[in-house]
């Protein structure tokens, strides 16, 4: 494998992991018709790959062939979602135990943020294999926890959640819901150059991996939290707080780890991209990008924060940056034949 | 540049200590909440360990009955371990459960009956006995999320079982 | 210095009192040499004819300026000056005294040889050689140190170890400019990575069978003079769990004993920190019978939950750095001091909790299972705990990443530290998280280059 190269196999972990993450933190409450909204936003931005492998297997780099408009829509749009994905852990701070270490005379945001941001830039400096090799290692930890998960719900499980009732709507919900959680699609562009085994293998994988994620905990979800879906802040979260294995003793904490690890892991992943394209934009940027990075992902959570901006606004962002692939393979092909 | 930022992080946290955390001691750790709702609010509290300490607080609201609690035990009452909550003429059940298990951290698998007259009385409800007619299909499933799960269903009532100061129980219906 | 005639020409035999055999250098040297007779007394024929003729060692090295001369002296050669020769002839006598070969003190082994590494360079070398009868065995000898002129073996197995990885690691040596070399510690550095590095890159053995695994395996090793141990390049994260006796029990027991050690690794860095973390922040995560046992406890110790571990863990660190330094006619009373007088008293005073205290040696029991790994483990230890006491499990998860990612990205000549983990190769596996049998292993011809980046 050459420098700087990542196998299908951490490639999917890194991009799952984040997706993962955002899934995870889903706020509000989610029934049959959101979930199906879900998956199917998932299958159109796999398809929406489609044009992205098209170009890689032609050797198109973003880094390198990639046109301004390209890199800086990519580059906006990874400082968006590295600040959703801080504003995401802020939400959930409460619901997985992070301390009030100052009792809320030093706001605790700042204090998480600031440590976070701390750790994310020492993970983004130490490059794209060594985040793409911890991905692996979380990954596998993650599994584990969705086991303990699936296990502890098998007793709890109520199918007749699943069913679609009259007042349920929210399929178009569901959909512009599920573009809201696929923000990894930006640095799924980015690092496809990256990947050291067949494009269309690594593509494959990891959009069938996501695909199958996302409707097992949706099942889980519905089924075990629907009695109380209505007052559930965070249902996934719900979801696996009551669904323990074991009646003498809770595994929240296992969960709780190996759900700040995949912040970090994700928030460092936008790092990563940001730091790449920031390197393809302005090719003398050398040092302290890993920390532009970051500097950038905080100021984006604080005016996002500010601006109370909802999940439409990711949706519509997500959608649009994923119709870009398309549009660059229609242009080049254009180009193609008016050159021939 | 990250050598630093790691000196920098830990000798931050070391002026962090202990900051915000009480010592495990410190704390009472709620077994049964006796609760009652009529003009105002009141509940009787039995914690784990001493029966001396059991504490009945009073307060416009529950948040204020929290805060009497507390400064009646002279520590934070910590309720991450209740076993039972009792509902002793409760104006609204599915309100108050959902703020119980949603801001109170009352674990899911707490059990919810009806009381009457318990807030009042030294009456102790065991969970073990509540276990037992569970599982002898005396009393129906009453962990806080199937009771809070009927109560916000379509028939908007829970069936569970009442106590007495007598030491008797029966099955009632709550919505 | 010994002055003589010999075949007509005035000689000096040149040697360190001290470091010779006596009747060696009589019988091999003085004698055959003090009876040359040449028909034309000149040095040059002189000493062709000694080297050539004569086969006064095995040893006989050429001595062409003062360094070399100073060099071998001081390595026990006996030096033969010939007046007007321009060159003079170094004889191998050696005779210093040596430890003897003996078990190695640092890598108990129950089923295997009993013999570890000793001082002196070429005996260590000839242990290697006994073991590995293969003509591919290639022991190159340089020589390291301005002033100490230390003797050096890279070992490596011509067929098996990657080009790029030799080249590479004698690059690496060729730069360094210490003036003495004497232990592995000042060598390691310049064959590792310049980042900093959690846990060392870099191995390092007692054991010449557990070095031959490790040449079978296409890596390289450094022996060094006057040092009992050999430096192993590449080291993988996983080797830490490994023995020799694990390959000579049963595959079941070897797998068995294999997840004992990665749970004891994780039990002594995590256990105290989620004990403090839980306990202070998380407690509806005990169960309430636990809770309670821990509340009775720690109700009677006069300082926080975290200060008693670190105290702790502090308290047990001095008596460990105290008992390795004693000397061993005293070590026996640390014992009673650190076990009697500290621990009981410590509790029965209420200082400290019983149940702290179970934490803390558990942790550090758990800990002795991996001790190549040791030093890591003792400072993991401690920043967890920190972590732990200060922001709970957040703070857990937030060192957790910053070691995982820190091991991810330990990387030395390609070799990824945490294969074949990540990057995951299934075929690792096998002596990994399973030991397969010898039959299954046999026809694997497995070299470290598998995992090259």
């Amino acid at each position: 494998m050459s420098k700087n190269k990542i196998s299908f196999g951490q490639f999917a972990a890194l991009l799952l992991i984040s997706d993962a993450f955002a899934i995870i933190c889903m706020r509000g409450r989610i029934g049959t018709p959101m979930a199906l909204g879900i998956l199917t936003a998932a299958a159109i931005q796999s398809v929406a790959a489609i044009p992205a492998v098209a170009l890689c297997r032609k050797n198109f780099k973003i880094s390198s062939s990639g046109t301004l408009w390209l890199k800086s829509i990519l580059l906006a749009f990874s400082v968006m979602w590295g600040g959703a994905l801080l504003i995401n852990v802020w939400n959930t701070a409460k619901a997985i135990y992070i301390p009030s270490v100052f009792d809320n005379r030093i706001g605790d945001k700042l204090l998480i943020s600031l440590l976070i941001a701390a750790v994310c830039l020492y993970v983004t400096s130490c490059g794209l294999k060594a985040i793409a090799r911890a991905a692996v290692i979380a990954a596998g930890f993650g599994v584990i926890c969705l086991i303990v998960v699936v296990v502890g719900a098998i007793g709890r499980i109520e199918p007749h959640y699943l069913e679609f009732t009259g007042s349920d709507s929210g399929y178009l919900d569901g959909i512009i819901g599920g573009f809201a959680l696929g923000g990894s699609f930006g640095a799924y562009l980015m690092l496809l150059e990256k990947s050291a085994d067949s494009v269309i293998k690594t593509t494959v994988f990891y959009f069938a991996g996501r695909i199958f994620f996302v409707a097992l905990i949706s099942f889980i979800t519905i089924s075990v939290v629907g009695a109380i879906m209505s007052i559930t802040q965070f249902p996934f979260i719900t979801a696996a707080e009551l669904s323990q294995p074991l009646s003498s003793q809770r595994l929240d904490s296992i969960f709780a780890v190996v759900f700040v690890i995949f912040a970090i892991l994700s928030i460092s992943l936008q790092g990563i991209a940001i730091s790449y394209l920031l390197k393809a934009i302005f090719p003398k940027f050398d040092k302290f990008r890993s920390l532009t990075s970051v500097a950038a992902m905080l100021c984006a959570a604080v005016i996002l924060n500010v601006l109370a901006v909802g999940t439409k606004f990711y949706g519509m962002a997500t959608a649009l940056t994923a119709i870009a692939p398309a549009i660059l393979l229609v242009a080049r092909r254009r180009k193609n034949v008016c050159v021939k | 540049m990250r050598k630093i930022i790691i000196a920098t992080i830990i000798l931050c946290s070391m002026f962090l200590t202990g900051c915000g955390s009480a010592d495990v001691y410190d704390k009472l750790y709620l077994k049964t909440l006796y609760i009652t709702e009529n003009s105002d609010c009141s509940a009787r509290m039995e914690f784990f360990g001493d029966n001396s300490q059991d504490i009945t607080a009073h307060g416009s609201s529950f948040e204020k009955v929290r805060e009497n609690a507390r400064i009646s035990g002279g520590k934070d009452v910590f309720m991450g371990h209740c076993e039972v909550i009792v509902l002793d003429s409760v104006k609204d059940p599915a309100k108050l459960l959902t703020k119980l298990l949603n801001e109170w951290r009352i674990p899911p698998s707490c059990y919810v009956v009806c009381g009457k007259d318990l807030t009042t009385s030294q009456y102790s409800i065991n969970v073990l006995t509540i276990k037992s007619a569970v599982e002898q299909g005396k009393a129906p499933e009453c962990d806080m999320v199937t009771v809070l799960g009927e109560l916000l269903g379509d028939k908007k009532s829970a069936s569970v079982a009442e106590f007495t100061a007598d030491g008797g129980f029966r099955l009632v219906t709550v919505s | 210095m010994n002055e003589f005639t010999t075949g007509g020409v005035r000689c000096a035999l040149l040697c360190c009192e001290g470091m010779l055999s006596t009747s060696t250098i009589t019988e091999l040297v003085l004698h055959p040499i003090t009876r040359i007779n040449l028909a034309l007394p000149n040095a040059e024929l002189l000493l062709d004819h000694i080297e050539n003729n004569l086969l006064l060692s095995v040893d006989r090295p050429i001595v062409k300026n003062y360094g070399e001369l100073f060099r071998t002296i001081n390595s026990g050669f006996a030096v033969l000056v010939v007046n007007g020769g321009n060159h003079a002839l170094a004889f191998g006598v050696q005779g210093y005294a040596v430890r003897g070969i003996s078990e190695p003190s640092g890598e108990a082994n129950i089923m295997g040889a009993h013999e570890g590494f000793v001082e002196v360079i070429r005996t260590n070398m000839s242990l290697i050689r006994q073991r590995l009868k293969s003509p591919m065995l290639v022991q190159e000898l340089s020589v390291i140190g301005s002033r100490s002129q230390t003797d050096v073996c890279l070992c490596y197995l011509r067929d098996r170890v990657p080009r790029e990885l030799l080249s590479h690691i004698k690059q690496s040596l060729s730069r360094v400019r210490l003036e003495t070399v004497l232990s592995t510690g000042y060598l390691r550095p310049f064959v590792e990575s310049r980042r900093f590095e959690i846990f060392s890159s870099t191995g390092t053995t007692e054991r010449p069978d557990v070095l031959c695994s490790k040449l079978l395996e296409g890596r390289v090793a450094v022996l060094i003079d006057g040092v009992p141990f050999a430096i192993v390049i590449p080291k993988l994260f996983c080797e830490s769990f490994q023995t020799l006796d694990d390959y000579a029990f049963k595959p079941y027991y070897a797998v068995f004993i294999r997840w004992i050690k990665y749970a004891a690794f994780l039990i002594s860095i995590l256990l105290p920190s989620l004990y403090v973390a839980v306990s202070l922040y998380n407690p509806e995560l005990l169960n309430s019978t636990l809770l309670m046992i821990l509340a009775q406890a720690e109700k009677e110790a006069p300082i926080t939950l975290m200060f008693e571990a670190v105290g702790a863990l502090l308290m047990y660190e001095i008596i460990r750095e105290a008992g390795l330094r004693l000397p061993k006619a005293v070590g026996g009373a640390v014992s009673i001091v650190g076990g009697l007088i500290i621990g009981d008293a410590a509790v029965k005073s209420g200082l400290v909790s019983t149940p702290m205290l179970t934490m803390v040696a558990l942790a550090v029991t758990a800990g002795f299972v991996v001790p190549e790994i040791s030093q890591s483990v003792t400072m993991l230890r401690l920043l967890f705990l920190v972590a732990g006491g200060t922001l709970g499990l957040f703070g857990i998860s937030l060192v957790g990443c910053i070691v995982l990612v820190n091991i991810c990205s330990t990387e030395d000549y390609g070799f990824p530290f945490t294969a074949p983990i990540s990057p995951f190769k299934v075929g690792g596996m096998r002596d990994t998280a399973s030991r397969e049998g010898f039959r299954s292993m046999q026809d694997g011809g497995f070299t470290v280059e598998e995992y090259h980046e």
